[in-house]
């Protein structure tokens, strides 16, 4: 019973079964009817079942300056904080940008991230994939994803967000 | 100048009693990313947590110091009528301590109509013979008044004890990284050695919208410790203070007063 939300959730709808090692995370950014929108930032990671942190898979910040050099040229990285959970787990350890981790904002709808090289060193195990939304005079939102990796082939769920987040699955 | 001298004495003899108000320093923000940032803060001494209604902390009291133990300067210092408000612009990644620290003995004694204040070592007090004053109470007391704030990475330099006056440690954890959910172990000592049996009291932020303050009241054990539960995200004040009799002056006695103050800012999960 180590993993009880795995074993309980598997047995459910939503079970993707990926072809041998090919491994993508989709997540989707919803659409807002809000009087001042911004676009999110979005971090996604990867800890053990006992909420070790294993790896980085994405940070989506405002890489740009908006004024470069200016009085406010680090506007970007100067929220980062906000996506809470990720900067106390290893945000703030990092050297902003980091190179294959570091991208824009998206705009909304479903965005492909191709997850199979990073997973091709991921050990064989259970894990949760972490997905942390924060939003500019928005709100924030936290999605966990239990899901299994054998070394080629992944058991997870999909979930679904309810404010700042939309589907994510991993397949 | 009244009043500024009124509340210096009060940082400096640690009479942060329920007379005296409730002193404070809050920053902006106490957790920053970015390469450099600038936060703003509040200092004041008021009835209710983090909302200026009684006196402007006095600015020459108030002290930064960086990750590497440098002090640095603050920025568009403004005394009020009710706050003191000031800027800090932080350049080096790590946390950094800011508020006031101070120690002194201080007298009150009366001339006629007319209530006398001094303030200053135990040695200038009794060379200026204001022991001998009838009717004299002197305190001799040390107060810290403060709060932490980092950029990027904390650190642990500034947190460390000096063994000087009533202190707060967070062992493993940080002031800086509070989180609902998670309980924080605090130990309080008191010139270097664990303050036992010490009440502790902390209150949340919004007490002015409430009928009841709310306060969480803790009691250290015999290593000076206590354990936090943090009820909700919020901004915290922390409180404690220690009384007892210092080394009398020539018959007339000192009373001791140590006083800390802390403010602490706690996320949501």
């Amino acid at each position: 019973m180590k993993h009880p939300i795995t074993l309980a959730t598997l047995s459910l709808a939503g079970v993707s079964l990926a072809q041998a090692g090919d491994v993508t995370l989709e997540i989707e950014i919803p659409k807002l009817e809000v009087a001042e929108y911004h676009r999110p930032y979005v971090a996604a990671w990867i800890e053990t079942d006992q909420k070790d942190h294993v790896g980085n898979l994405l940070v989506w910040y405002q890489t740009e300056a908006r004024n470069p050099g200016g009085e406010h040229g680090d506007h970007g990285e100067k929220w980062l904080k906000d996506l809470r959970k990720w900067w106390r787990v290893t945000g703030r350890e990092l050297t902003m940008p980091v190179d294959g981790l570091a991208s824009p904002t998206k705009p909304a709808g479903k965005h492909q991230i191709n997850l199979t090289e990073k997973f091709k060193s991921l050990p064989a195990g259970t894990y949760q994939l972490q997905v942390e939304a924060s939003r500019e005079v928005g709100g924030r939102e936290l999605l966990t994803i239990p899901f299994t990796w054998d070394g080629s082939t992944l058991k997870a769920d999909k979930t679904q967000g309810t404010s700042e987040l939309g589907s994510v699955t991993l397949q | 100048m009244k009043t500024k001298l009124f509340l210096t004495f009060l940082a400096i003899a640690g009479l942060q009693t329920a007379e005296a108000h409730r002193a404070w320093v809050l920053p902006s923000s106490t957790v920053l990313s970015g390469d450099e940032s600038w936060v703003t803060f509040d200092a004041c001494a008021s009835n209710n947590i983090f909302f200026f209604n009684h006196r402007p902390m006095p600015a020459d009291a108030i002290s930064a110091v960086a990750p590497d133990g440098s002090a640095i300067a603050l920025q568009n210092t403004a005394e009020g009528a009710m706050r003191t408000t000031f800027d800090l612009e932080l350049k080096k990644e790590g946390t950094y301590k800011v508020g006031v620290v101070r120690s002194g003995l201080g007298a009150f004694w009366r001339e006629g109509e007319e209530r006398k204040r001094w303030r200053g070592t135990r040695e200038e007090l009794i060379s200026q013979g204001i022991h001998k004053k009838e009717g004299v109470r002197i305190s001799d007391g040390s107060s810290s008044i403060l709060s932490y704030v980092t950029l990027g990475k904390p650190s642990k330099e500034v947190l460390a004890p000096k063994g000087e006056g009533l202190e707060v440690s967070f062992n493993d954890g940080h002031p800086n990284d509070l989180v609902v959910g998670e309980d924080t172990v605090l130990t309080f000592t008191l010139n270097g050695k664990p303050a036992a049996n010490l009440e502790v009291v902390i209150i949340r932020d919004g007490d002015r919208y409430r009928n009841e303050v709310e306060e969480i009241t803790l009691k250290t054990n015999d290593k000076g410790e206590c354990t936090v539960s943090w009820p909700q995200a919020g901004r915290y004040w922390l409180n404690a203070e220690i009384e007892g009799e210092a080394e009398a002056i020539e018959g007339i006695p000192v009373r001791k007063n140590s006083a800390l103050a802390l403010t602490l800012e706690v996320f949501p999960e």
